[in-house]
C-alpha cells in the first residue's frame, strides 16, 4: 500500500462527513459552581452507595478539591474542567464476581447502575450520553509449575460517550461507571464538557483525506529517517470525526470539530501506538499543544556519576 | 515516605541511525513523567533521580550480578517509572529500547533481579507489550523481593488523551489507592485501548492449592509508602505463585 492508498483508506473509515459543523462554547464553572455540582454529585452517589457522603473532609489543593468521605472513600473535583470522580472503599481484590459472566448481562448490570446514578443529568440541552464500551478487569495466577487458574472477574467498567448535537465528543470516557461483583458501585467518573447550548459558529469542514494527510505528516515527523517506507509500517486502527474534550486538568473554551486518528506500527521489533488529532476546520478554534513537554533540567549524566554512586553505596555498605 | 526514580525516553534518533530499530519518537513522554514526578514530590516523596533520553541506560535496571548497575539506580529506589518503547520476546521475556548503547541498546527482563538486598518494591513501565499474558511466569525471575511490576499486555498509546497518565497514577497513589489499582485506573482513559497489567508474586497461603486467597496478595494490599499498608517482602524461597491483574475492553 502506498501513501495515497493509505490516505484513501483512512478517509474512507471516517464515515459520512458533513460539509459544515457547529462550534459551541463550553460552559465554564466558577469554584463555587464546581463545589455546588460536587455536592449534587455526592448526594446522588450517596443514594446508590447507601453510604453518607455529606460529612466529608473537604481539602482544596492546587488544581482540584479532594473530599475524604466518612466511610473511607473519596471524591476528586478538577477545577479546570469540572471533572468529577468518586471512589468507594472496596479493596480491588474483594467483592469479585462469582464467575466470568456473559457480556450482555454485565452490560445490563452496569447500565442499571448508571441509571441509578442518573448520569444523563450531567449532559446539557441538545446533548446526550450513550453507552460506548464495556471494560473488564480480571485476574489470574499460576504456581511454580506454571499451572494457571481460570481468570476471575474483578470489576466491570461501563464507558459512556457524550454527544453534542449529532457529533460525539472524543476523549477520555465522558462517564465511566465501575461496578464490583456484588453489584456495588466501585467508582464513577464524569468528564463532560457541557456546551452553552447555542452554536457560536457554523464552520466549513475540511475533507477527511486532507486531514489524513496531516496525520501522516505528523507521524512522518515522529518516525524520522528509516530504511523502511512509512506506508509499510503503518496500520491505521481508527479515524474518527467529532468534537474533542481535552484532559481533565485542562480548561477548554470551545467544542470544535476535529479528526482523531489511531495508528499502530506493526511487524517491527518495537510495538508502537500513536494517537493524533487535527482540526477539521480551516480556522483554528481550539489551539492544541502538540509539542509535548520537556524533562526537567538536571545535570548531564556522565559515566563518572554512575561510578560515584556505586562508590558511595560501597562506602555506605562498608560503614 | 518513598524514594522514586524516573527515566523517560522521547527521542530514538540514535537507535534509528544505528539501524537498531525503526522506533519512532514519542510526543508525551515527559508530560507523563513530569506529572508523575511533580505529583509525588508535592506529596513529600523524594526523587532520587530523573534521567531523560540518552541519559537513560539499560544498565540501570540490569542486575549487578549480570554486569548491570541496578544497585545504584532501579534497585536503589522504592518506586521506578520508565517510559520507552517495549515488547516481549517469544519466550515471554520483557524487552525495552534505549537510545544509547550503555552497554546494550535493549534491556531484557531475564537480566533483571529486583528487590534483592536493596530497595525496589514497584516498577512501572509505560511501554507496549512488556508482559505476554500467555506467559506471565516468564517474568518470575525479576521478583527478588520486588512486590509488583506494572506494565502492559498489548499497546500503550502515546497521544493527547494519555498525556496525564503519569499524574493520574501518582495522584491515585497519594490518595490512598493500592499500587495495582493506581496503575490500572491511572493509565486507563476508558476510551483508548491501553492494556495495563500488574504482576506480583504470592506465598503458599495465597496460592492455597489453586483456591487463591486474593485478599492476601500484593494486588490487594500494597500501597505506596506513607499512604497505606505495605506488605512485607517475599524472598524467592517464600514465593509459591505469580498473580496478575489486567484490564481488557
Amino acid at each position: 500500500m502506498d501513501e495515497k492508498q493509505l490516505i484513501e483508506k483512512m478517509a474512507d473509515t471516517a464515515g459520512q462527513i458533513p460539509s459544515h459543523a457547529e462550534v459551541f462554547a463550553v460552559r465554564q464553572y466558577s469554584l463555587e459552581e464546581i463545589h455546588r455540582r460536587a455536592k449534587r454529585f455526592l448526594a446522588i452517589a450517596s443514594e446508590v452507595c447507601e453510604q453518607p457522603t455529606d460529612r466529608g473532609d473537604w481539602v482544596q489543593q492546587d488544581n482540584r478539591t479532594l473530599v475524604r468521605l466518612p466511610m473511607g472513600g473519596r471524591a476528586v473535583f478538577h477545577h479546570a474542567s469540572g471533572a468529577m470522580k468518586l471512589t468507594t472503599n472496596i479493596s480491588p481484590m474483594e467483592a469479585l464476581f462469582p464467575k466470568v459472566e456473559a457480556k450482555e448481562s454485565l452490560v445490563r448490570l452496569v447500565e442499571a447502575t448508571a441509571e441509578r446514578l442518573r448520569i444523563g443529568e450531567w449532559a446539557g440541552a441538545r446533548e446526550s450520553l450513550s453507552f460506548e464500551r464495556l471494560w473488564q478487569i480480571k485476574a489470574s495466577a499460576a504456581d511454580r509449575n506454571y499451572r494457571a487458574i481460570e481468570p476471575v472477574l474483578c470489576r466491570i467498567v461501563g464507558a459512556y460517550r457524550h454527544v453534542v448535537g449529532k457529533l460525539p465528543v472524543w476523549g477520555a470516557a465522558s462517564v465511566a461507571v465501575q461496578v464490583a461483583g456484588t453489584g456495588a458501585l466501585d467508582s464513577v467518573s464524569v468528564q463532560i464538557r457541557e456546551s452553552t447550548g447555542e452554536p457560536i459558529d457554523w464552520a466549513p469542514v475540511v475533507r477527511p483525506d486532507v486531514a489524513a494527510q496531516q496525520v501522516l505528516t505528523q507521524l512522518s515527523g515522529l518516525m524520522g529517517k528509516s530504511n523502511v517506507p512509512l506506508s509499510q509500517l503503518v496500520v491505521p486502527q481508527w479515524f474518527g470525526f467529532g468534537y474533542i474534550s481535552l484532559n481533565k486538568r485542562k480548561s477548554q473554551r470551545v467544542l470544535a470539530p476535529h479528526y482523531v486518528a489511531a495508528i499502530a506500527i506493526a511487524g517491527q521489533p518495537e510495538a508502537q501506538a500513536y494517537q493524533f488529532v487535527v482540526p477539521a476546520t480551516e480556522r483554528t478554534f481550539l489551539p492544541l499543544c502538540q509539542a509535548g513537554n520537556h524533562p526537567p533540567v538536571t545535570a548531564a549524566r556522565a559515566v563518572a556519576s554512575k561510578q560515584v554512586a556505586t562508590a558511595a553505596r560501597a562506602f555506605r555498605a562498608y560503614q | 515516605m518513598a524514594r522514586f526514580g524516573v527515566e523517560g525516553i522521547r527521542y530514538f534518533s540514535h537507535a534509528r541511525a544505528a539501524g537498531v530499530s525503526t522506533a519512532g519518537d514519542l510526543t508525551y513522554t515527559f508530560n507523563r513523567a513530569n506529572g508523575f514526578d511533580s505529583s509525588l514530590r508535592s506529596a513529600g516523596h523524594t526523587r532520587a533521580f530523573y534521567w531523560a533520553n540518552t541519559d537513560c541506560w539499560e544498565t540501570d535496571i540490569r542486575d549487578t550480578d549480570q554486569g548491570g548497575d541496578d544497585v545504584s539506580w532501579v534497585d536503589d529506589v522504592d518506586l521506578f517509572w520508565i517510559e520507552t518503547h517495549g515488547n516481549h520476546e517469544a519466550d515471554g521475556r520483557a524487552r525495552m529500547l534505549y537510545d544509547t548503547p550503555q552497554t546494550q541498546w535493549r534491556t531484557f527482563s531475564n537480566q533483571w533481579q529486583l528487590g534483592e538486598n536493596w530497595n525496589a518494591e514497584w516498577v512501572m513501565a509505560y511501554s507496549c507489550k512488556t508482559v505476554d499474558r500467555n506467559q506471565v511466569p516468564a517474568l518470575w525471575n525479576i521478583f527478588s523481593r520486588l512486590h509488583i511490576y506494572c506494565g502492559a499486555w498489548d499497546d500503550m498509546w502515546d497521544g493527547w488523551t494519555t498525556d496525564e497518565c503519569g499524574e493520574d497514577v501518582a495522584d491515585n497513589l497519594r490518595d490512598g489507592d493500592t499500587v495495582s489499582a493506581s496503575w490500572i485506573d491511572g493509565v486507563s482513559d476508558w476510551w483508548f485501548d491501553n492494556h495495563p497489567i500488574t504482576v506480583c508474586v504470592g506465598d503458599a497461603a495465597t496460592w492455597n492449592n489453586g483456591n487463591i486467597q486474593w485478599n492476601r496478595s500484593y494486588l490487594n494490599r500494597d500501597h505506596l509508602w506513607g499512604h497505606g499498608n505495605v506488605e512485607p517482602d517475599l524472598s524467592p524461597a517464600q514465593q509459591a505463585c505469580i498473580l496478575w491483574r489486567w484490564a481488557e475492553g
